[in-house]
């Protein structure tokens, strides 16, 4: 069964064009000029019940208003999306109510309040019964290691504590399905390893939906089993982890064929293996663009 | 209404947990109450001196004019303290807050509303009370129960309307950009004027002040009545128009705001 | 070489005044609103007496007027600018700069002040011929009026930088900002001329350093100051700039000193 289905998805922004200099920005405090920027361009996909999908793509490939859209945030541009075979952006509360979303970058917890508190209220915002309650906090504290840090403020919790709090926070109303927007970003190896355990158990145990975008492709790998590679707005691979290296080239990391990939070049059209120096080149990290 | 109720009891949760962050800020709550004790030190002296020079301003005095100011005051510490979070939209909105408002199951203008706090508030209304009860004593009203209920219902009514003024003027934020929106600070300074009785004004600027952002039923026509000056019958009866108007804009003013942000959100 | 960062920096406050152009308007226009509030609140009062305390209804439209234009340039303040680049951690990273950040505040404010201080001019002047006419303008006055006002831009700078220092105690900017400009509008003579102060009051006055953000440049522009007492309230002007110089240095040490306590 389908949980997530995405018909020709599209998004346009406008946005203001900027001049050079100050004669520019007199001339655009005038009158200011936009021009339009299609950010996702037709993505169809469907994700099935239990599966983990990783979303991969360059700064400004579109994942982000790709999540955005799918958690019913932002209005589609054109075509459709449905969670659980409802529309998320206009049935945006009952959908609330399905997903769990982790923003890495930006906490969902209250910020001066002490963390325990935090989940308390979300106890009481998404009518969360007693006993789950419960058991989920158990769970997750053991799983997680919440015990240490429960009642300090979010803003005394360090960068792991904190997103091991918000995925806590992410999944105590038992969504089946999760999202999560680079949770990882930022993390040292310890915190994330603890963090794909979980997950990983999570999606074993309790069949939930995951759909996370990511930069660290070494984890994308060990969790997800899907990867979907956006670029520029367009679905450029959509296949199982494995069929990356088919593709691509076998003696190739992931990592490489990425870079691959946003270079410009696509490496689909030229599956010849490239010589070993070309291939060490090509894995040169890039100014951190990915 | 059921629904109705279990929002309440979330704002009303929301809030707990929102005092219960003072005790991080207990410095930064004193100096705040020694700056808000100054700067209304300093208003009230402004309206001394003015009026140790001259006997009345557009026909009122010194205790008339303090209860404009109270209830001016009060309504801005009113907004202060139970819904902070009006003029923080264009924040929430720069940081990316918004959006996890909008992943949650509660409307997301219970949330923003919710968002900050400002004790500062709680010095703003015991000043504004103390000033208020002062003018009062030194008023010709007689105060029979009647007059009391009619004064503590003008006085709900002056901070309805605080509050939508500040919302609609933040949820224009929403198509503006920067992070800056000086539009609320805009709306509070039109205070200012109302500080004073709106006949001293040109018919323009009593219209933009007084009905276009409607101060005039935060303080002119409430004290007017209470003192018994002519002319104030009508725009006191309004009154409840007005409030329910300002309710109705300020939900416009956040669904169109959402409808934009969803659109757009950058 | 210098010139040229300093230049960039001013560029840098005059781009920004320029960016957030909604938050100039609408800034200006609430101090547009003060000052008309004022002038119906003289207007009103004149129209009982006709004088109050020496001031005639004539001095007092020009104050009103000429006051707005010295308090609209660089109301908004730099408080809540820092107050956010200190919660975001960003504050690290000007204080990095190869160059003395308060300097670099003060040339970007100089930017900022320049692009207002147009505006405001042509707003104000255009207002102020409209009511005035071209009756009581001198060359002479006009002239001491724009050192004094400059002079006066340097004072504020001194004041907001002060209390600009007190974010890195407390986060509610706008508290600060709204005390530093209650106390500045109070004492600056902005809402009402410090001659009505009252005996005690005017005597305080005298010893705050307020008074050259609005009073003198008002005062030499109105002719209430003859030219010997124009130049003697100018120097003393620079002597407070002077002085806020020293304590913004004293405090900036020491408010610096608190950021290790937001790292992390």
């Amino acid at each position: 069964m389908s949980v997530i289905e995405v018909d020709g998805l599209r998004k346009d922004y406008r946005i203001v064009k900027k001049d050079e200099g100050v004669m520019g920005s007199l001339k655009s405090l005038i009158r200011p000029r936009y021009e339009t920027r299609e950010a996702v361009r037709g993505l169809s996909f469907s994700i099935r019940e239990g599966e983990s999908v990783a979303f991969l793509g360059a700064n400004g490939a579109g994942k982000s208003t790709t999540i955005k859209m799918l958690t019913g945030i932002m209005r589609p541009g054109a075509g459709s999306v449905r969670i659980l075979g409802e529309d998320p952006f206009q049935k945006r509360m009952e959908n609330a109510k399905r997903i769990g979303v982790v923003f890495g970058q930006k906490t969902q917890l209250w910020w001066d309040i002490p963390v325990v508190e935090t989940f308390r209220l979300l106890r009481s915002i998404y009518e969360i019964p007693e006993e789950t309650y419960e058991r989920n906090m158990k769970e997750f504290g053991e799983i997680l290691g919440l015990t240490d840090f429960l009642s300090q403020p979010a803003r005394k919790l360090s960068l792991g504590e904190r997103v091991r709090a918000d995925l806590a926070a992410a999944l105590l109303h038992e969504p089946p399905i999760l999202f999560l927007d680079e949770p990882t970003i930022g993390l040292d190896v310890a915190v994330k390893q603890r963090i794909y355990t979980f997950l990983k158990k999570i999606n074993r145990e309790r069949k939930t939906t995951i759909l996370l975008t990511s930069h660290d492709l070494n984890d994308l790998e060990s969790l997800c089993r899907r990867l979907i590679i956006l670029e520029r707005g367009e679905i450029l691979f959509d296949d199982g982890m494995e069929k990356v290296f088919e593709r691509f080239g076998e003696e190739l990391t992931l990592e490489q064929i990425v870079i691959r990939i946003f270079e410009g070049g696509n490496p689909g059209k030229n599956p010849q293996p490239r010589t070993a120096k070309s291939a060490r080149e090509a894995g040169r990290p890039k100014g951190g663009r990915i | 209404m059921k629904r109705w109720k279990r929002y309440a009891g979330l704002y009303v949760q929301l809030q707990i947990q929102n005092i219960r962050s003072l005790a991080q800020y207990r410095a930064d709550f004193l100096m705040m109450v020694f700056f808000t004790l100054f700067s209304q030190g300093c208003n009230l002296a402004l309206v001394g001196i003015i009026y140790g020079n001259i006997p009345k301003v557009g026909g009122w005095t010194l205790w008339e004019i303090l209860m404009l100011y109270g209830f001016l005051l009060f309504s801005e510490g009113f907004v202060n303290f139970f819904f902070q979070g009006a003029w923080k939209i264009a924040n929430m909105i720069h940081e990316a807050d918004l959006d996890r408002f909008l992943v949650r199951p509660i409307p997301a203008g219970l949330q923003l509303l919710t968002a900050r706090i400002d004790f500062d508030g709680l010095s703003k209304m015991s000043i504004a009370l103390a000033v208020l009860l002062l003018a009062a004593a030194r008023s010709r009203i007689v105060w029979t129960w009647a007059e009391i209920l009619l004064c503590l219902f003008f006085l709900v009514q002056a901070c309805i309307i605080r509050v939508c003024m500040i919302w609609i003027a933040s949820c224009a934020s929403f198509w503006m950009a920067g992070r800056r929106n000086s539009l609320n600070f805009f709306v509070i300074s039109l205070g200012e004027m109302a500080k004073y009785p709106l006949t001293i004004y040109p018919a323009l600027l009593r219209g933009i002040f007084g009905y276009v952002i409607p101060y005039a039923f935060v303080s002119y026509y409430p004290v007017g009545v209470l003192l018994g000056k002519e002319g104030m019958g009508f725009g006191a009866a309004c009154t409840p128009l007005v409030c329910a108007g300002m309710l109705t804009l300020s939900c416009l003013a956040l669904r169109r705001g959402l409808a934009r942000y969803e659109s757009c959100s950058q | 070489m210098r010139i040229k960062k300093y230049a960039a920096c001013m560029r840098c406050g005059f781009l920004d005044g320029c960016a957030y152009r909604a938050t100039f308007i609408t800034g200006m226009l609430a101090n547009f609103i003060q000052a008309a509030v004022l002038y119906y609140i003289w207007k009103n009062i004149f129209r009982y007496q006709d004088s109050v305390n020496g001031f005639t209804w004539e001095i007092m439209r020009q104050y009103v007027l000429i006051s707005f234009l010295c308090n609209s340039v660089f109301t908004m303040g730099f408080e809540m600018t820092i107050a956010g680049r200190i919660i975001e951690g960003d504050i690290i990273l000007d204080l990095l700069k190869p160059m003395s950040y308060r300097i670099m505040l003060f040339l970007r404010m100089l930017g900022t002040a320049g692009m207002e201080f147009s505006a405001g001019l042509v707003l104000v002047g255009s207002v102020y011929l409209a009511a005035n006419g071209i009756r009581y303008l001198s060359l002479f006055r006009c002239a001491g009026f724009l050192v004094s006002m400059l002079l006066g831009v340097g004072i504020k700078f001194g004041i907001q930088y002060l209390f600009s220092l007190l974010c890195f105690y407390t986060d509610n900017a706008y508290g600060v900002t709204k005390a530093r400009e209650v106390l500045t509008n109070f004492f600056s003579g902005a809402l009402i001329p410090l001659a009505m102060f009252p005996g005690l009051f005017r005597r305080l006055v005298e010893f705050l350093p307020f008074q050259g953000i609005v009073y003198t440049p008002c005062c030499i522009f109105t002719g209430m100051f003859s030219a010997r007492e124009s130049l003697v309230r100018m120097a003393l002007q620079i002597i407070w700039i002077g002085i806020l110089w020293a304590l913004g240095a004293l405090a900036g040490k020491k408010a610096f000193g608190v950021i290790s306590m937001y790292g992390g």
